[in-house]
């Protein structure tokens, strides 16, 4: 199973937002009415094709419950993009986002990108988010936007696959610094960092990573 | 000293020795001094002379210090140096060491009072003290990173728990601890791996967030740095550490095998050279070593997930993990204690996965000739001589080879039945038969747990083995393997290998009814059971014993399918409530499941155990235990009256009676078919009429058209007659057509589907009436023609008397009349029936009929002969019926439908009498036998040839056995020392197949010495007092009429006895007739090919 690069994601949110459907629907393609709550983290695999190249994600599943806040945020840091997911059938958890943002913004590297995803679109009778309102919070933080059925699978492919779209955009601008795998990314055993595939860029934009 | 006296003196000044203040005020001053002091020199210099002191007054230091530490931590945290200083202090008195010049006379403490975690606990009440140490972590300056490194190692082994919740919630915590793994300094990185040893020891969290925080990576990039299994104790600690991050972390395993990090462990397997093997392993290897397998064990798990296993499973295959590891156990000079822990490695790699199972079956031993690893391995297991733990192993990787490996459960049995190819070779079923013969106890228990796990699950691996024969040389008849084990049973005095054979029995009989008839049939089997169950007194696990034994009356009980008469299911139920008593026998079974050694047995397939002493129950078994216990409850405690005899009885009747109604039905139904058959050809009967009615009509309206000249119609009234006739039929017809509806029997009643149906046919019946009534009205308006007929006639009458009186006068006019008579042929309708011609009349008659005749035809064959076309009729339909019957109760009840439907698509096979519905065992097709003898019709039995005489009888071969378990060559121990007792192989093929005379009878004899490597034929069987006795057994007494045909193979093996006398040593043929099935695609060959034809 080689790579040209492996993501790694995060998904945060409130708890029963659907954040473990999501993983589930995307790794395994299927959709498990009743979860147990999740305990810390859980992790998830997949590998998908972008520009021709194939990609493997690591998708680190978090538990969404206030107790688990600090165990979470351990992740963010190492984390190239983010799903931040609520559930339009509750508008509370529309409410925290917010604060999940901060979260986020704090402790993660600033490249990180971020999907805003707004679960649960199979239950439009009991909407209590309307999508325009979650597409201006999109807009006002500089975040993607998308309605998910992790129950449908609607949009659960695209949303996954647009972050990481997203983020290959970055890397080829060279905005990310593909060296530094706290950042969340790494290159494929094949894919040497002097690969002549890379940008020029990438090359330029590296820092120091790290303590030494 | 000297540094602490000039630390004190640079602090204090100088003092007179006599005045030398305790060491308790010294602190107290110098803790002043370091929270009071302006300049950073002083408080730099007090911090060290703390420093120093926190060994030796270590009490005082904490107690006064602490708070001027974390002072200096807050506020001094840009100096690195002074920083360090209390780092390091804090460090020492938190240690959970006590220290050798720590001074106890001044305080209340003494050593071992675990000063160390109560510092450590008042230090982290703080956490933000915690914090603090984890930011000076960033500090690159090796002066504070160390310190910082080792107090955090010092704090986690005095409070992991707390430590641990402190670090999982401090924002990046972890990951400054994992940047550390980089530090270039191999001091920091090597203390760094200890203190996340320390931190992921049973902490999921941290243990998930580490692994995120590519710990794997890190890891793995130390290791190749040290040199894999080469390496120093770094590698150790780093594999020790990823083991801490997997076990028991199935998302972190999940993240390994994702992260393709199992193929990065392959290089710790490439470091076995020849060499080194040779000389011997470093200690440091063999650790490095049983690490890796430590971590393999942890992905394959048979606690994990199964799906989670089956995929790392097959990574460490396609990886060649798994072959590096059985190139290791074939491997010499490997220490035991690697071997055995690769053993277990190997069993739970393989376990139930198919692909790796039968990698492991293919792996050769490199010994001349080459033998199975397997039965290398099993000859290790039977050999007293070898380490307990590696025999255990031994047992697990057997059981792992076998476990959900139908196939390699059969193949294990085939090597106890007789195969075309010559097997000189030792198998390992003839090792485990072998083992239950040996007598060391171990090697009992071991064997028949063995031979158990070919049986799990396995129904036809149950009934093969009921065909392995086996005798001890001295007795004439061979007896049963179950039959064997029985005796043995019986006369065994160890607990342990009665356990042994009580599992294999267990297993063996249960959901298996032959092997229970069998089993039943053994005179004195259910006898011992009793009494063991009913026994009051018991030893040391023997209630074990008892329990097993009542487990297995159970069983007996309840799979029991009443074909022994004495011992029926009802028998044995009361034997049970009479001999051992109900509240006895349900005592015994549950003292099973309550005693120690079980519910260690049930929770984890590997056995567990210390000693061979524990070596009691096995998980398999206890797992059948487990899922029968109720059963056997339930069968033993209902009594026949009730529910298990009546509700089945009530099934019958009911049965019974929707297969009545079935009949009754389909028999309805085709009575309702014929009648309606017949209802649908007189409705066509009656339109018929009506048509013909209709051309009358016609033909009226013309005649009278043509009236002048028309002489009247004899015939149409002829018609007329024959459709009243017709009329009057069909009126009869209908009623006995609603006389047969009213009178079917009204068994119907029962089934409303045949009402419908009924009230269907009367509503048939009534639009028949109707049509009927139309007839009526048909019939009125034929009469009223009629009537018109005859006054056409009366005027014709006068017409032709005018025409007489004219006829002279008008010739030329009755020439004009002939004209259209000649025209009229060519007309089609039935005008010309009217036509004068007085000759055509009668042709006319029949003409009307002869028109129609194509539809009228049949339905007047019907009328006429309805006797013999019903016949005809039903005959097909009846025929059907039958075939429905037939497969109805082929469905319903019948045991054997498939041998049925075969005769019925073939009848030729079929001989005219054999009545369909009667089951045909199947074993009749196949021309097959089935395992009890007697289905064989005797056949005239060949005279066995003498050995000597027959060109195909070869002499005794010997096969020495300690060569053949490669003493020269065996890469652990000594496995020349397996199987003392000289096993003696019979084969007796009893399927009625076409055999070559010549080969009908051979006799074989194999017999060891200590040197030889390759059969070497022997003289006269009977020569030497040494060699296996030769069998050529009177017919008498071996070959009754049944094995009249059979073919009878002898090998007998000895290896030259050494530690035992060669009398005592109980000698053991195996008797085996192979498995029908196999034999019958092979039928043409021998079974056994002569080795050497003297």
């Amino acid at each position: 199973m080689s790579y040209a690069y492996l993501f790694k994601y995060i998904i945060i949110g409130d708890t029963g937002v659907g954040k473990s459907c999501l993983l589930l629907q995307f790794t395994d393609k299927r959709f498990q009415p009743i979860h147990d709550l999740t305990i810390g983290v859980e992790f998830g695999a997949r590998m998908i094709t972008i520009d021709g190249k194939q990609i493997k994600l690591q998708i680190w599943d978090t538990a969404g419950q206030e107790a688990f806040r600090s165990i979470t945020r351990s992740y963010y840091r190492g984390a190239a993009g983010a799903l931040l997911v609520y559930d339009i059938t509750r508008r509370e958890t529309f409410e925290h986002l917010t604060t999940w943002l901060e979260d986020a913004r704090q402790h993660s590297n600033s490249n990180m990108v971020i999907m805003l995803i707004g679960n649960k679109s199979d239950l439009e009778s009991r909407r209590d988010v309307k999508k325009e309102e979650g597409e201006t919070f999109a807009r006002e933080h500089n975040l993607i936007f998308m309605e998910t059925s992790a129950k449908t699978a609607a949009n659960v492919e695209e949303a996954f696959i647009n972050t990481a779209k997203e983020i290959y955009e970055k890397i080829q601008e060279g905005v990310f610094d593909i060296n530094n795998e706290a950042n969340g990314i790494k290159i494929g055993p094949q894919h040497s960092p002097t690969n002549p595939n890379l940008p020029p860029g990438s090359q330029g934009a590296n820092q120091s990573g790290g303590c030494c | 000293m000297n540094f602490f006296s000039s630390g004190l003196k640079s602090v204090l000044g100088t003092q007179e020795a006599a005045q030398q203040p305790s060491g308790a005020e010294t602190v107290e001053r110098l803790v002043e001094r370091v929270l009071s002091s302006t300049l950073l020199e002083d408080r730099r210099d007090a911090c060290r002379a703390l420093k120093s002191l926190s060994r030796k007054y270590r009490v005082e230091v904490g107690a006064h210090g602490m708070s001027a530490f974390t002072y200096v931590l807050q506020t001094d945290y840009a100096d690195c140096e002074i920083v360090g200083y209390a780092l390091d202090a804090l460090c020492n008195i938190t240690s959970d060491e006590d220290f050798d010049e720590e001074e106890w006379q001044d305080t209340n403490y003494k050593p071992g009072s675990n000063l160390g975690a109560q510092f450590t606990e008042i230090f982290i009440k703080q956490p933000d003290n915690v914090g603090l140490v984890l930011s000076f972590l960033e500090e690159y300056d090796f002066r504070v990173r160390w310190p910082a490194v080792k107090l955090l190692k010092s704090l986690l082994s005095s409070k992991p728990k707390e430590v641990q919740d402190i670090v999982l919630v401090s924002p990046m915590g972890v990951s400054k601890l994992m940047d550390l793994l980089s530090d270039s300094r191999e001091v920091i990185r090597n203390d760094a791996l200890l203190l996340l040893l320390q931190l992921t020891k049973g902490n999921a969290n941290i243990q998930k967030i580490v692994a995120f925080e590519n710990a794997f990576d890190r890891l793995f990039d130390v290791i190749n740095d040290e040199g894999y299994a080469d390496g120093d104790i770094v590698v150790e600690d780093c594999l020790l550490l990823m083991l801490n991050l997997l076990k028991n972390n199935v998302s972190n395993q999940n993240f390994f095998k994702e992260g393709s990090y199992i193929q990065r462990l392959a290089p710790m397997f490439n470091i076995l050279n020849d060499d080194e093997l040779d000389v011997g392993l470093t200690p440091q290897k063999v650790s490095n070593i049983n690490a890796v397998l430590q971590i393999i064990r942890t992905l394959v798990s048979p606690a994990n997930p199964g799906q989670a296993t089956a995929s790392c499973q097959k990574a460490l295959r396609a990886t060649g993990i798994v072959e590096k590891l059985c190139s290791i156990l074939m491997a010499g000079g490997v220490p035991v204690d690697v071997l055995t822990e690769t053993i277990i490695t190997v069993a739970e790699v393989i376990r139930g996965n198919l692909s790796n199972q039968e990698y492991f079956a293919s792996v050769m031993a490199p010994s001349n000739p080459p033998k199975e690893a397997i039965v290398v391995l099993l000859m290790s297991m039977v050999n007293e001589r070898q380490p307990f733990f590696l025999r255990c192993a031994v047992l697990y990787s057997f059981q792992c080879y076998l476990y959900r490996n139908e196939m390699g459960q059969t193949k294990l049995i085939q090597t106890l039945l007789p195969s075309t190819s010559e097997q000189p070779s030792v198998t390992a079923g003839q090792l485990l038969c072998g083992g239950l013969f040996s007598h060391d106890v171990l090697s009992h228990w071991l064997s028949s747990v063995a031979l158990s796990h070919a049986l799990i699950e396995n129904p036809a691996a149950k009934e093969s083995m009921l065909r392995v024969l086996l005798t001890p040389v001295s007795s004439h008849t061979p007896l049963s393997l179950l039959h064997h084990i029985t005796l043995l049973l019986q006369q065994s005095n160890k607990v342990q290998s009665k356990l042994g054979l009580l599992i294999l029995l267990a297993t063996w009989l249960s959901h298996c009814p032959p092997a229970i008839r069998h089993f039943l049939s053994i005179d004195t089997s259910i006898s011992y059971l009793t009494t063991q169950a009913g026994a009051t007194e018991h030893d040391d696990n023997e209630e074990l014993v008892q329990g097993l034994c009542a487990f297995i009356m159970g069983i007996c009980t309840h799979f029991n399918d009443d074909s022994v008469p004495s011992f029926s299911k009802e028998n044995l139920r009361q034997l049970i409530n009479k001999r051992v008593g109900l509240e006895v026998f349900l005592d015994k079974l549950n003292e099973v499941s309550r005693h120690e050694m079980y519910s260690r047995a049930v929770k984890h397939p590997n056995i567990r155990v210390n000693s061979p002493n524990d070596l009691l129950l096995d998980h398999e078994f206890c797992k059948l235990f487990k899922a029968l216990e109720g059963l056997v409850m339930k069968a033993v405690t209902v009594s026949a009256t009730d529910l298990t005899n009546g509700p089945s009885e009530n099934i019958e009747q009911y049965k019974n009676l929707i297969r009545e109604q079935d009949k009754r039905i389909t028999e309805l139904s085709m009575h309702y078919e014929a009648l309606h058959a017949q209802n649908v050809e007189q409705a066509a009967k009656i339109q018929e009429l009506t048509d013909q009615n209709l051309i009358l009509k016609a033909q009226l309206s013309t005649t009278s058209a043509a009236s002048q000249i028309n002489q009247g119609s004899p015939h149409g009234i002829n018609v007329v007659q024959e459709k009243d006739q017709t009329i009057a039929r069909l009126e009869e017809e209908l009623k006995n057509l609603r006389l047969h509806l009213e009178n079917r029997p009204l068994s119907a009643a029962e089934s409303q589907a045949v009402d419908s149906e009924v009230i269907y046919l009367k509503s048939q019946v009534q639009a028949l009436q109707q049509t009927e009534r139309e007839l009526m009205e048909l019939r009125k308006d034929q009469e009223d023609l009629l009537e018109l007929v005859a006054d056409q006639e009366r005027e014709i009458e006068l017409l032709k008397s005018q025409l007489r009186v004219n006829q002279e006068k008008e010739e030329d006019q009755r020439q004009e009349e002939i004209c259209p008579i000649k025209q009229e042929p060519f007309e089609p309708s039935p005008d010309r029936e009217e036509k004068p011609q007085p000759e055509n009349i009668s042709e006319a008659q029949d003409k009307p009929q002869m028109i129609s005749s194509d539809e009228v035809h049949p339905w007047l064959l019907l009328l006429s002969k309805e006797g013999d076309l019903a016949k005809d009729f039903e005959s097909p339909l009846q025929a059907e019926y039958q075939r429905d019957l037939k497969s109805h109760e082929s469905d319903s009840s019948s045991p054997a439908p498939t041998p049925e439907l075969k005769f019925d698509s073939s009848p030729v096979i079929l001989p005219p009498t054999t009545p369909l519905s009667t089951p045909t065992p199947p074993t009749q097709i196949s021309g097959s036998s089935r395992s009890t003898p007697n289905i064989f019709s005797p056949v005239p039995l060949p005279s066995p040839k003498p050995p000597s005489t027959g060109p195909p009888s070869p002499g005794p071969v010997t096969v020495p056995l300690s060569a053949l378990s490669g003493e020269s060559d065996a890469p652990v121990g000594d496995f020349s020392n397996i199987s003392n007792e000289p096993l003696e192989v019979t084969t007796l093929p009893t399927e009625p197949i076409a055999i070559p005379k010549s080969s009908a009878y051979s006799t074989y004899s194999w017999q060891a010495t200590s040197n030889a490597t390759e059969p070497v034929p022997l003289s006269q069987p009977n020569s030497s007092e040494n060699s296996a006795s030769i069998h050529s057994p009177p017919s008498s007494t071996i070959s009754p009429p049944r094995q009249a045909n059979n073919q009878e193979c002898r090998c007998s093996f000895r290896s030259v006895a050494l530690h035992q006398g060669l009398a005592d040593s109980p000698q053991v043929h195996l008797h085996c007739r192979p498995a029908a099935m196999k034999v019958s695609s092979n039928r043409k060959k021998p079974l056994l090919q002569p080795l050497s034809p003297r």
